[in-house]
């Protein structure tokens, strides 16, 4: 039986919508020039709170708002000690990352250690005629409804950013501060609000996974979903629909690991996809002319996409005639979202689209 | 340089160090301020555990008995201080160069699981060999992959924050599928290597308590990197590189060539970290989580030690207390075990935030020192080593200039030393012109 199948890719989207919201934010708040190291604390934070609200009033919706609020709250934290106290990004990430995750489990412990409620899960939505669809549509359009605004905060982000004076604002707060200062506009207050829409999309998503999906809270439960969902980011390059479609990729290898797992062994089809991919790759990868802005750049580029294509077909190809039963380990698929964006990061290199001061703090004299 | 703008900026600025660096790597937090972190911290523990209904001089006399209550408790903590004064010390080693290396918590994963697989799989070597063998390739594994992120940056042009984020996480499934696969134990219920032989056995300092010989290990990495590194050739380059790559380069250092020696070198410190949890662990196996994030911990003990080798060992077992206390906390008084990680991930947090403050009072005071020679000036938006020139394209052909004299003023030795991040002290080519600001 072939893994990829209409259940294959419901679960890929139900898997990638949590990342799709965090992911989403977090290109916000990086093209606005902050890194946040600190996304899975504020998704495992909005996980915490969604649950606690939502246990609290019984209302798993009442929980995602709670933890929207929550999350805006811990983004605006961050951005004080960052972007108003100009500390580094980095340290105070990891440090957001310890705090949060000592916070949730502490706070669940003392508050849950008798009874842990069940809150929700929100349940499931038929769209209408869609989900009528052959096929694909009782697995892709009977999900829950947050999975759809999931994916329609995409678009709204995606316009917010390109099409409106705020989103000028976040772009030019990421790469050129002193442009948008001489402008009349605070860098500080455009980053600020970039970090909250950050802090309270990573923890809508942590929600989702606990009241949304789940109905219940456990330590650690995003369990690196915020990094997954940073490298979203970098593998999309700053840009909101290829992070979409990151997340996507990143869900699809997730969902197809949980189906291995009980397939036992790696059925062919996986490696023809892998053949394809990794073509589509090479031919995706092919370097281009040097950036708009006449930058010359040297280093090997050419070859060295195709060759690495040509050798995972290699041993693709391998895989497929000499070991049918091989069972690839669970820990290569999860692992292999972050093999793929070093490997997209080591072969983009002069299409760095990154935001030009990603991780500097802005002020006037040019001190850092 | 020009007026800044989107035109100005090397298109490989990556590989310019200290693009993310802070003034956080460099310049020592001062001794009041790591103290007041703590205090901070521990003030925020107690408001919790008061919130939680229990006792706070209950709970702080069970930390204290967690820590140092027994002899065994003692052992335990002073065990602890091993790896989480050598992760520590990488993060110094990276941050003299002025490189973030975020990845200190992979490195030490790999690290033991190399040095795991060299102690199982090799079998009927004498403890001489055996266990240098193997506490050896946990250095080089974590070095090498270490190695990864810095030749990923200094080839490709790959940011190292974000190559090594990736890379802890595949570090975790590294080991997972370790401990699941190749070095399984056979039969065991729950996944988990077989045991090490005696001959890689870092042995017990006293009777059978956790506390190793491997505190060597720490103690010889202390010496060199806080007292032989700052007089070799070696160890000024490296904190040239990191105080102004730009006069380095002119000095004809490499500089691409130095920052990535000191990531590597970075990386087979925690790798050393992760041997030890390994080789002196207290099943002498590995398990799930072996490494319990000390490759993120170390940071906050390299912070709190102000970035100083020696004052490592004293803040290393601060965290160990904290670490070995904890345990007890949560079996004698209810609460939980994650009080302990709240305490450091605000102590981290405050000590990122007091970094500046703490900074602009000593630029300041130096500004006001400096007053009567009448040299404050204005650093230029676009000048100092962040913006340096990309080093792979000009560290090349400037390397038969004979290296600056450790000894002789550099071009900035009038600058008032006291201002200059310690340790490039005595070169008097510290970072003197952003330090100095009207």
């Amino acid at each position: 039986m072939s893994p990829f199948d209409a259940a294959w890719l419901g679960a890929s989207i139900r898997l990638a919508a949590p990342l799709v919201l965090a992911a989403t934010g977090e290109t916000v708040a990086e093209r606005a020039g902050v890194i946040n190291i600190g996304l899975e604390g504020m998704m495992i934070s909005g996980a915490f709170a969604g649950y606690a609200i939502g246990a609290a009033t019984g209302d798993p919706w009442l929980g995602m708002l709670g933890a929207l609020v929550v999350g805006v709250l811990v983004g605006l934290l961050t951005a004080l000690v960052t972007v108003v106290g100009k500390a580094d990004q980095i340290v105070v990430g990891v440090g957001l990352n310890l705090l949060a995750l000592g916070a949730t489990t502490f706070l669940f412990r003392d508050l849950f250690s008798e009874s842990a409620p069940k809150v929700g899960p929100i349940g499931r939505w038929e769209v209408p005629l869609l989900s009528d669809l052959p096929v694909v549509g009782e697995a892709v359009f009977h999900q829950s409804p947050l999975v759809y605004l999931a994916f329609l905060s995409v678009p709204v982000m995606a316009l917010v950013v390109s099409r409106t004076n705020f989103g000028l604002s976040v772009r030019a707060a990421g790469d050129s501060p002193s442009a948008l200062d001489t402008a009349g506009v605070r860098v500080t207050g455009v980053r600020v609000a970039a970090t909250c829409i950050a802090g309270g999309l990573a923890a809508t998503g942590g929600a989702f996974l606990s009241v949304g999906q789940l109905g219940m809270f456990n330590e650690d439960m995003t369990s690196g979903r915020g990094f997954l969902a940073l490298a979203a980011v970098i593998f999309g390059r700053w840009r909101s629909t290829t992070v979409m479609i990151a997340c996507l990729l990143f869900g699809m290898v997730d969902a197809l690991q949980l189906r291995l797992q009980s397939l036992g062994v790696v059925p062919r089809g996986v490696w023809m996809v892998v053949v394809v991919g990794a073509v589509i790759a090479a031919v995706l990868v092919r370097p281009r002319r040097a950036g708009a802005e006449g930058m010359v750049v040297s280093g090997g580029r050419g070859a060295a996409p195709l060759l690495a294509a040509v050798l995972v077909c290699l041993a693709a190809g391998w895989a497929w005639m000499a070991q049918p039963d091989w069972t690839a380990p669970t820990q290569l698929w999860l692992a292999l979202p972050y093999l793929l964006t070093l490997v997209a990061l080591a072969s983009l290199q002069n299409r760095d689209d990154s935001p030009l001061e990603l991780g500097l703090p802005y002020s006037r004299d040019g001190s850092r | 340089m020009s007026a800044p703008g989107v035109s100005d900026v090397p298109a490989r600025r990556w590989q310019v160090p200290s693009a993310l660096g802070s003034s956080l790597l460099l310049r020592t937090t001062s001794f009041g301020v790591s103290i007041g972190a703590i205090a901070v911290g521990f003030g925020v523990a107690l408001v919790l555990i008061t919130v939680t209904g229990a006792s706070p001089a209950e709970s702080v006399q069970a930390l204290v008995d967690g820590a140092v209550g027994s002899p065994a408790a003692t052992a335990s903590l002073a065990a602890k201080t091993v790896p989480l004064g050598l992760v520590a010390l990488g993060w110094i080693v990276a941050a003299q160069a002025r490189r973030v290396n975020i990845g200190l918590e992979g490195q030490m994963i790999v690290g033991g699981v190399v040095s795991a697989a060299v102690g199982l799989s090799v079998d009927g070597l004498p403890i001489w060999i055996h266990l240098p063998l193997a506490v050896l390739a946990g250095a080089v594994g974590g070095g090498a992959y270490a190695a990864i992120c810095a030749l990923l940056w200094e080839r490709r042009g790959v940011n190292e924050i974000f190559s090594a984020l990736m890379l802890n996480i595949v570090a975790v499934q590294i080991a997972a599928w370790v401990i699941r696969g190749p070095l399984a134990e056979g039969g065991a219920s729950f996944a988990r290597t077989g045991e090490l032989p005696d001959s890689a056995r870092w042995g017990r300092v006293v009777g059978t308590y956790v506390f190793s010989w491997d505190w060597v290990v720490l103690v010889a990495a202390v010496v060199v990197v806080g007292l032989v590194l700052p007089r070799t050739t070696a160890g000024f380059r490296l904190r040239l590189v990191g105080a102004n790559p730009e006069a380095a380069t002119f000095a004809g250092v490499r500089t691409a060539r130095v920052s990535v020696a000191a990531f590597v070198a970075s990386g087979a410190l925690a790798g050393l970290a992760g041997s030890s949890m390994i080789l002196a662990g207290e099943t002498y196996r590995m398990t799930d989580g072996f490494a319990a994030e000390y490759g993120y911990v170390g940071i906050v003990v390299a912070l709190v030690a102000g970035n100083g080798a020696l004052a490592v060992i004293p803040a290393a077992v601060f965290f160990s207390f904290l670490r070995q206390g904890g345990g007890l906390l949560e079996a004698r008084v209810g609460v939980p075990l994650s009080i302990v990680t709240i305490t450091t991930g605000t102590v981290i947090i405050l000590l990122a935030s007091a970094s500046r403050p703490v900074e602009r009072l000593r630029t300041r005071r130096a500004a006001a020192a400096a007053a009567g020679t009448g040299t404050s000036r204005r650093r230029s938006r676009t000048s100092g080593p962040d913006d340096a020139p990309p080093m792979a394209d000009t560290a090349e052909p400037t390397d038969t200039i004979v290296a600056a004299d450790p000894t002789g003023a550099g071009p900035t030795g009038t600058e008032p030393s006291e201002t200059g991040p310690t340790g490039v002290g005595p070169t008097g080519v510290g970072p003197t012109t952003e330090q100095v600001r009207t």
